[in-house]
């Protein structure tokens, strides 16, 4: 596997690009404050006619130790034996259908030797629990999941993934890895704590909510956020669901998208079924980047092979709580990798992966998600 | 300089300062560094207490949460296993809870009536939803109701319906809550009860009223045989006829007593007796006891004593009939179970008021006493101390019994005392109004003149259907030399009134044609009546309450109950005469 980083500041950056290898693919996680992506991406394209490009906007790059803003990461691989392949599909208006376009992609992909999906999605239209039992429901067991929803920062408005010159909205894109050479690692955990009450969703629709306990959630939130309640959805990050119903032993943390004055409602990452139990959560600097280190301690597994290319996937509501210490969660994440490994990712509005080699591929909020591959 | 703290180490590692401006700045950022470290510090502190507190609630809520399961548990255990059906009913109208008893009452599903209108399922007789399940407007709070319903499946059903609103702080109306009881059987059985009360009215009334004939027809010949016998032993009987004579009147009278005193019991029993209000003379009874009862002790070798204080009145209002009835029930008990010593009859003032007075009556005996454990019992009807005492004193064993009720009927008590051949005393008090004026009822028990006079001064007037009755009453007055006419009824004795003049007309009541009511009306009514101002007295079996008034109302003069005494006959016959003398 041969790998080059670069961190772009500033469009014309790319012009004086080069690399020593012909990469198979170049993974692009790009800040929508970047200026003219769209460009950077065609003039990529032109240049690298038999490169996939794969990528999406974020709200903060992850590069080495660092964690760049209003830049575009460029990772180019060339694997020496493994395949890819990638493909899109676009979301419909309606979430119900996240499944679908789930399902859609695993079916493109599928194949005999089909060992990992790495998907990037819209991180605004997409209902990421759907989209994952829909990925889930066409592929062997066997076969990884993991990815994450696109960002905008702290803004909630407009989020994109890349699929070789195109630069667009409502769709996922995801990259298919086949043969059996490929090692991957990965692993999820947040270092969130569960305070108060146990509530219960008394009202719900798929991922919208509106009641707990009989009260309007929102006027919860409203309530917790004090003089954040202005900052909504933004600050709503402060505050993700613990949330458990039977079929989630574990509990799984979920995160406002969004919010709805109107019905007092809130709009969920993923679904929050009626008669599950919440906990609101909240944060503490230093169990979070323990999270970020369990996350990377889980990814490395008992495996002692080489890792030589990472994918870091955290979530924007952890980048809110370690402000100018965000760095200190991808350094604790890079000390237990060990030297030598590729680092790259991006701070998201969701994670895609399986909390351990033992459990299935969920949905995430709050965490600090892992990918690694070696050959 | 400590440890850099990692936020400041961080900070400084993004400006890379040169070594001079590091030495320069040094004692600021040892100050940056320091209170980077405090707020760290505080920040843990409250961390700490938060971490407390949430764990602590978490735990309290957990427990909360399991005691209302449990006792939300018992409480639809509670409800799901009771008969009666508890609702609630929201803002709008609609139900809103139902325990498991709804679906037994109407055999709807809960589920299929949660939500709809209250008074979709209940409808009266003819159909009509039934509205009245809540009240918005009652302020009293509970609302309650039996109402006959008609149920979903066309049940007619008796319910019981309480409900009550249940407000919010600011009063006002959230909801209603209540119950509903089906108390079908309950009444069904109410309205079961009811006919079968009212068939035993009837029945009893029914039962009355033959008695009340009954004794009607056996009095009137026992007249008859009670006035032979009196006839026969006044014409000087030979020895061996006396003795055969008496036994004819005593059997005669004993008989009367009996039927009296089961049509008393009867009237008692069955609640129709009513008490009479009328002036009269305590002296006139006591009288009368003392002249019944004179002979009766002194056949018997015993003495019987009325002992009055001299503060008793005279005039009172009250039940004369009754109170007479009960003084001779004593009395006569005495006498009968006393053989030696004698029977006293005390009256006393207990208490004196102003209008009222207490009066108290205590008949003292010396004879064969009552054992204790009898006592009781022979209150009881057809009860005496022993079975032997009927065969050796006879009577029906109602005098007592009949005593007893009518003084509880007259707000009174009788007590006793005994004690085993030594002798019995029984005692009431009776509350009597006092009273002013004569009595209405000619004296019966006066007592009569020694000698007989002749009654030739007299032209009478016998009024009745029953011959027997007027041969014993002819025989009489012939006896008594008297004048006498018979009419057989009312109509004839009218026509016979309108030509001749009479000094007295003793009048049956019950007759065919016109009855003695009507005839004595229609004598004192007619103008050409030449008798408009004769003493009329009525002679009856009757034995009604309301006679006395009856026979005023009618304009008579007086009674004479059949079967008659001839000495009372005699003694209202000479007192007519002596009167009309005087005039």
């Amino acid at each position: 596997m041969q790998i080059s980083q670069h961190k772009l500041t500033q469009p014309s950056d790319s012009r004086d690009l080069a690399f020593d290898f012909e990469p198979s693919v170049i993974f692009l996680f790009a800040s929508p404050k970047f200026p003219e992506i769209a460009a950077l991406v065609a003039s990529l394209r032109e240049k690298y006619e038999n490169t996939l490009l794969f990528g999406c906007s974020t709200a903060g790059e992850i590069i080495g130790n660092e964690v760049a803003d209003a830049s575009v990461i460029l990772t180019a691989v060339t694997f020496d034996k493994t395949r890819l392949k990638l493909v899109q599909v676009d979301l419909t208006e309606h979430c119900e259908h996240c499944a679908d376009a789930g399902s859609k992609i695993s079916l493109q992909l599928a194949s005999e030797d089909l060992r990992h999906i790495f998907v990037l999605s819209d991180g605004l239209h997409v209902n990421g629990a759907e989209l994952v039992k829909g990925l889930r429901s066409q592929v062997s067991p066997n076969v990884s999941i993991t990815g994450g929803l696109a960002a905008d920062g702290e803004d909630f408005q407009n989020t994109f993934v890349i699929h070789n010159e195109e630069v667009s909205s409502k769709r996922i894109v995801a990259l298919g890895f086949y043969g059996a050479d490929l090692k991957v690692g990965y692993g999820s955990k947040g270092g969130w704590d569960s305070f108060g009450i146990e509530r219960t969703v008394t009202k719900s629709s798929n991922n919208v909510l509106y009641e707990l306990d009989g009260q309007p959630a929102l006027e919860l939130y409203k309530s917790f956020l004090g003089d954040q309640a202005k900052n909504l959805p933004g600050s709503g990050l402060m505050f993700p669901l613990s949330m458990r119903d039977e079929n989630n032993q574990i509990p799984v943390v979920r995160t406002i998208l969004g919010i709805n004055e109107e019905d007092n409602s809130l709009t969920f990452a993923g679904n929050i079924p009626q008669g599950a139990y919440v906990r609101l959560m909240k944060a503490n600097i230093d169990r979070i980047i323990d999270g970020a280190e369990q996350s990377a301690l889980i990814t490395k597994g008992d495996s002692d092979h080489h890792h030589e290319l990472a994918f870091l996937i955290s979530c924007v509501g952890r980048r809110l709580v370690m402000k100018q210490l965000v760095e200190e969660e991808v350094e604790a994440v890079n000390d237990v990798l060990g030297p030598g490994v590729y680092t790259t990712g991006f701070y998201s509005y969701g994670e895609i992966a399986p909390f351990d080699k033992f459990s299935p591929c969920t949905l995430h909020n709050q965490t600090m998600t892992i990918t690694t591959f070696a050959e | 300089m400590k440890k850099l703290h990692r936020l400041l180490n961080r900070q400084l590692r993004k400006f890379d300062l040169d070594e001079e401006t590091k030495v320069k700045m040094a004692p600021l950022l040892t100050l940056v560094n320091e209170a980077y470290y405090n707020f760290d510090h505080d920040l843990n502190h409250i961390e700490n207490i938060l971490e407390r507190s949430s764990s602590e609630l978490y735990e309290a809520n957990k427990q909360l949460k399991n005691r209302v399961e449990t006792i939300s548990g018992q409480l639809t255990k509670i409800a799901g296993n009771i008969n009666e059906v508890i609702f609630e009913v929201d803002r709008k109208g609609n139900w809103s809870y139902l325990n498991p008893a709804w679906e037994k009452l109407t055999g709807v599903m809960v589920e299929q009536t949660l939500g709809h209108p209250y008074h979709k399922f209940l409808q009266d007789e003819e159909g009509n939803p039934i509205k009245l399940l809540i009240d918005h407007d009652n302020k009293y709070g509970v609302f309650n109701k039996t109402i006959k319903c008609m149920t979903p499946l066309g049940v007619l059903k008796w319910l019981d319906i309480t409900s009550k609103a249940v407000r919010a702080k600011n009063g006002r109306v959230e909801g209603f809550i209540g119950t509903i009881v089906d108390i079908t059987n309950k009444k069904e059985t109410e309205l079961a009860l009811i006919q079968a009360k009212e068939k035993a009215t009837i029945a009893n009334k029914a039962k009355d009223e033959f008695l009340s004939t009954m004794s009607h027809e056996i009095r009137t010949p026992l007249n008859a045989v009670i006035g032979v016998s009196h006839l026969l032993l006044m014409e000087d009987p030979k020895e061996e006829q006396l003795e055969n004579l008496d036994a004819l009147k005593y059997s005669s009278e004993h008989l009367l007593s009996l039927v009296n005193d089961i049509l008393d019991f009867n009237k008692i029993a069955s609640g129709s007796l009513d008490l009479e209000m009328a002036d009269f003379s305590l002296d006139q009874i006591l009288n009368g006891v003392q002249s019944i009862f004179t002979n009766k002790a002194k056949q018997k070798n015993i003495t019987f004593v009325i002992r009055k204080h001299p503060n008793v009145p005279d005039l009172l209002l009250g039940d004369t009939t009754r109170l007479s009835q009960i003084l001779t029930n004593l009395v006569n008990n005495g006498i009968k179970f006393t053989e030696k010593g004698g029977v006293v009859l005390e009256v006393s003032v207990e208490d004196d008021r102003e209008e009222h007075t207490k009066i108290k009556f205590v008949v003292e005996d010396t004879g064969i006493g009552i054992p204790k454990k009898k006592k009781s019992q022979i209150f009881e009807p057809f009860a005496q101390a022993e079975t032997h005492t009927t065969r050796k004193y006879g009577g029906t064993g109602l005098g007592l019994a009949i005593t007893k009720q009518l003084l509880e009927i007259m707000g009174s008590d009788l007590k006793l005392k005994s004690e085993v051949d030594v002798g019995s005393i029984f005692s009431f008090s009776l509350i009597f109004k006092k009273s002013c004026s004569l009595p209405l009822v000619e004296d019966e028990n006066a007592p009569a003149p020694e000698s007989i006079e002749s009654l030739s001064e007299m032209k009478i007037l016998v009024v009745d259907d029953n011959r027997l009755n007027t041969m014993v009453v002819q025989k009489f007055l012939t006896r008594w030399d008297a004048d006498f006419e018979i009419a057989e009824n009312g109509l004839v004795a009218l026509k016979m009134a309108s030509s001749t003049c009479y000094d007295l007309i003793l009048m049956d009541l019950q007759m065919p044609v016109m009855n003695g009511y009507e005839a004595s009306r229609s004598i004192r009514d007619t103008h050409k009546s030449l008798n408009k101002d004769v003493p009329i007295y009525a002679l009856s079996a009757s034995t009604g309450a309301n006679i006395l008034t009856e026979i005023e109302e009618y304009g008579m003069d007086g009674l004479i109950h059949k079967p008659f005494n001839p000495k009372k006959l005699y003694s209202i016959l000479y007192k007519v005469m002596k009167r009309k003398s005087v005039c």
